[in-house]
């Protein structure tokens, strides 16, 4: 029974690699089942997560002994009223859109801005020259901070060159080898899944 | 009693040494002892080297035990003897010590027996027993008149029974006596067989227990005391407090039984009363008794059997193992005496007494000597009341506050008319929208959060703004499950109040796209499904503005607004090498430098991009639309600069504090 799982996984995945390399119509059909079944999928996804969340703060209410169970309480009321909001109206209708807009997208962005003074905070504590790495990082952000303040940019041109040479040598250097060694992790991932070593589906 | 459980045959308890069996007459026709059987291995009695017996020991010969058993003890014998035999005894002469003890069955007078040849003695015996009797001399010639009491003396010239005869009739009358009543026998005993002459004579405490009725017993004839005379002395002197007998008339069950004959006399004293202890194994008995001892030579030493049982009774429990107890095999063999292994073993032994507690014993000694002990000073860990340390982070917390509010409350663009246009990433985003043709489609994905929105909502609002200027149709989209209304809100702001701008003709919005990087594979391989609807509901086929728009190459342009590296990701890499439309990026500050890979390439994978605020403040300067981005500015140049301060003092502080701790 272990093997089914593996088998389909594998099945699967063949099919989909080889539709790049060999447009065929057999496999192209095959291919756009595949991702037609991965997009009904995940689109379920979402169903099981909003069960899930209501079974674990249900749980956590009848407990009654865990700390947090208030803030449960209140999730759950939440999500019943704005999911029997969804199903009497539509997204697109007033009431909806006014719960999103009024009450979601507040909260949303408050707390997103908090990260501000965390980040002001963490940017004292942390960019201090303790040795060379350091004293390297503290001085790129700050000739990044420079390069984008528009009262010193103003001064001169030249932080603002300095602050693109910055961003376009040294960073981009860094973000283009991680993107190099995320591709080829994600390409030694899947050969793992297709060769049936890796089985994340089968625990 | 303390309830430990002892053997059937042990007359007195082990552990507290209390009386177990009542005191009572043992019946005439007593059973022997059990036989014990010979004792192997384990034995209580220490020699001087094995193999060697003591010398005391070295005499005893083995006796068979059915000898035993059929020899009856000389005591008993005189016990069963008729009363009339012996001198009646009334009831009112006997003390009521000694009623209280005599048998109440048969209560006859103790009957003068022959004494049955002696054939072993007991062990307690033999232990008072000197190692070699002393010849038979004379004990008469020793003794000097003038230590003989006048009450001796003149008793001895009446005719007086035998003293081995008083002192057996004496010890005769009881029968069963507690160990602690031997000494006070001896008192009894003690009294020398001197007949009372008168009533006159007797003190008054044997007055007191003398009946009414006179007794007219026939005082015992004497017998001949001369041997006797140093054993009465030297019971004299161990009852001294004792009134003498001369001054006292001697009661008729206390005289001594008269004796038929001479020989018949001697025969009736017991053995182990005519053995007398030497003076070498008894120190302090007087010289006396040796010459007591040596005057009666035919005394033999009793036999186990010639003991009575009352007396036998008062031997220690130790001694009363029986006397065939020999050791035949072992180490011990040979040895008598020794405690039966069942008895040593099988006895309940008293709890081993332990050792008092150091703390019961010293009284405070142990107290005393651990004060007086050199003191261990120990570190104790001092107490450190916590005090509130001066943090910077309110401080920078009320900077950043202030730095973000003051602004908003200063002239609105006093930092944005600094900004440079020319030759920005922003600059060149315009002017790709101004090349696009007229009345294109563009497909702009709203793929940010709300948590971003704040941000990238300046973005998409200066773009749409130049879209809708160019007359271009916007098809919007989201990967995203929040991005849908969002995409709703701004198109409603954006399109508020146009004329000639209507939803499904030129601009629509389909919504949420499932599956992520499937979904966009699928987008850009089969381009818009047949039965897709937009986010109202209405099939997207339906909307008569869009009839031509099938797939992704029948879009002019694609903007994507990234709110994270992910979205921007997955653009790139499923739809970018598939289709050939331009794909332009907004894209928050933070995602900047991950977009960069993508902008930077000869390539050009990534088209045009406008990142954070700074870019929608030069792309509303540009289109000439002044808007909530380029007030923000003013905000975000004031809190930058106020954490370039911040990093500034920070490392300053720092360092001052390290250059303080290395001069410490």
């Amino acid at each position: 029974m272990r093997v089914i799982p593996a088998a389909i996984a594998i099945a699967v995945g063949i099919v989909t690699l080889l539709t790049i390399f060999f447009p065929l119509p057999l496999l192209k059909d095959l291919h756009d089942y595949f991702i037609e079944s991965t997009i009904i999928l995940t689109a379920f996804a979402l169903l099981l997560g909003l069960g899930n969340l209501v079974l674990v703060h249900f749980l956590r209410i009848v407990r009654r002994n865990e700390p947090g169970t208030g803030y449960s309480i209140i999730v759950l009321v939440s999500a019943a009223i704005v999911f029997a909001i969804g199903l009497i109206f539509n997204l697109s209708d007033a009431p909806m859109m006014w719960v999103f807009n009024n009450v979601y997208l507040p909260l949303q962005s408050a707390f997103f801005a908090l990260t501000a003074f965390f980040l002001a905070t963490a940017a004292y504590r942390a960019l201090r020259a303790r040795s060379i790495e350091t004293l390297l990082m503290l001085i790129a952000a700050l000739i990044v901070f420079i390069g984008q303040t528009p009262l010193l940019t103003s001064v001169s041109n030249d932080l603002v060159l300095l602050k693109d040479w910055v961003l376009k040598v040294p960073s981009e250097a860094g973000v283009r080898g991680i993107l190099l060694g995320v591709a080829l992790g994600t390409i030694a991932t899947g050969l793992r899944l297709l060769a049936g070593v890796d089985r994340p589906y089968s625990e | 009693m303390c309830g430990t459980p002892n053997k059937m045959e042990s007359v007195f308890c082990l552990s507290c040494g209390a009386r177990l069996v009542p005191l009572t007459v043992a019946p005439a026709e007593e059973k022997p002892p059990p036989v014990a059987p010979p004792i192997k291995g384990l034995s209580l009695p220490a020699r001087e080297s094995p193999g060697e017996l003591p010398a005391e020991w070295q005499k005893i010969e083995p006796e068979p035990t059915d000898q035993k058993k059929d020899d009856a003890t000389w005591l008993d014998q005189l016990r069963n003897t008729p009363p009339e035999e012996n001198e009646p005894v009334e009831a009112e002469d006997v003390p009521t010590w000694l009623k209280s003890v005599e048998p109440t069955s048969d209560a006859k007078a103790p009957v003068q027996e022959e004494l049955p040849p002696s054939t072993e003695i007991p062990e307690w015996l033999q232990a008072i027993r000197p190692a070699e009797l002393p010849a038979e001399e004379p004990a008469a010639e020793m003794v000097d008149d003038s230590q003989i009491p006048d009450w001796l003396r003149t008793a001895t010239e009446e005719k007086e029974p035998p003293v081995a005869q008083e002192t057996a009739a004496l010890v005769k009358e009881p029968v069963s006596e507690t160990p602690i009543e031997t000494e006070s026998a001896q008192p009894v005993a003690q009294e020398p067989a001197v007949t009372p002459t008168t009533e006159e004579e007797m003190p008054a405490w044997l007055s007191e227990l003398k009946p009414a009725q006179e007794q007219t017993a026939e005082p015992v004839p004497a017998e001949d005391t001369s041997s006797a005379e140093p054993l009465l002395e030297s019971l004299e002197a161990k009852t001294s407090a004792k009134p003498h007998a001369d001054e006292v008339e001697q009661p008729a069950w206390a005289r001594p039984q008269p004796s038929t004959s001479s020989a018949e006399s001697d025969e009736d004293i017991p053995d182990w009363l005519r053995t007398l202890p030497s003076s070498n194994e008894i120190g302090a008995e007087p010289s006396e008794l040796l010459l007591g001892a040596e005057a009666v030579p035919e005394l033999q030493p009793a036999l186990p059997e010639e003991v009575p049982d009352w007396l036998a009774s008062l031997k220690p429990a130790t001694q009363l193992v029986e006397d065939d107890s020999l050791e035949i095999t072992g180490p011990l063999e040979g040895l008598r005496g020794v405690l039966p292994l069942a008895l040593a073993v099988t006895e309940p032994h008293p709890p081993a007494k332990t050792a008092p507690a150091p703390a019961k014993n010293d009284g405070g000694q142990l107290f005393e000597s651990i004060l007086a002990a050199p003191r261990i000073e120990t570190e104790t860990p001092a107490v450190t009341i916590k005090r509130r340390t001066w943090s910077m982070r309110p401080f920078v917390y009320l900077l950043i506050a202030l730095a973000a509010l003051v602004p908003f409350f200063l002239p609105s663009d006093w930092i944005g008319a600094s900004l440079p246009i020319s030759n920005t990433p922003a600059s060149k985003f315009y002017d790709a929208i101004l090349a696009l043709p007229v009345n294109s489609t563009v497909l702009v994905s709203f793929d940010y959060d709300a948590s971003q929105s704040g941000e990238m909502d300046l973005q998409a609002n200066a773009i749409l703004h130049h879209l809708i200027q160019r007359r271009t149709k916007i098809i919007t989209i989201s990967t995203l499950e929040t991005g849908a209304p969002i995409a709703n809100r701004v198109l409603g702001n954006v399109t508020q109040n146009l004329n000639g701008y209507a939803y499904g003709t030129n601009y629509v919005n389909l919504g949420y796209l499932p599956g992520h990087e499937a979904g966009l594979a699928q987008l850009a391989t089969n381009g818009f499904a047949p039965n897709l609807r937009d986010f109202a509901g209405s099939p997207f086929s339906n909307l008569t503005g869009f009839t031509g728009v099938k797939t992704l190459r029948d879009v002019a342009m694609i903007v994507e607004l990234a709110g994270s590296e992910d979205t921007l990701k997955q653009w790139m890499e499923q739809v970018q090498p598939k289709v050939p439309t331009k794909i332009v990026a907004g894209v928050s500050a933070s995602v900047e430098p991950k977009a960069r890979a993508y902008y930077d390439t000869p390539s050009k994978q990534l088209t045009e991009m406008v990142s954070g605020v700074y870019g929608a403040a030069q792309y509303e300067i540009l289109s000439n639309q002044p808007g909530v981005a380029l007030s923000s500015i003013n905000a975000q140049g004031i809190v930058q600069l106020t954490l370039i301060v911040v990093i500034v003092l920070g490392n300053i502080a720092f360092f001052i504090s390290r250059g303080r701790k290395q001069n410490a």
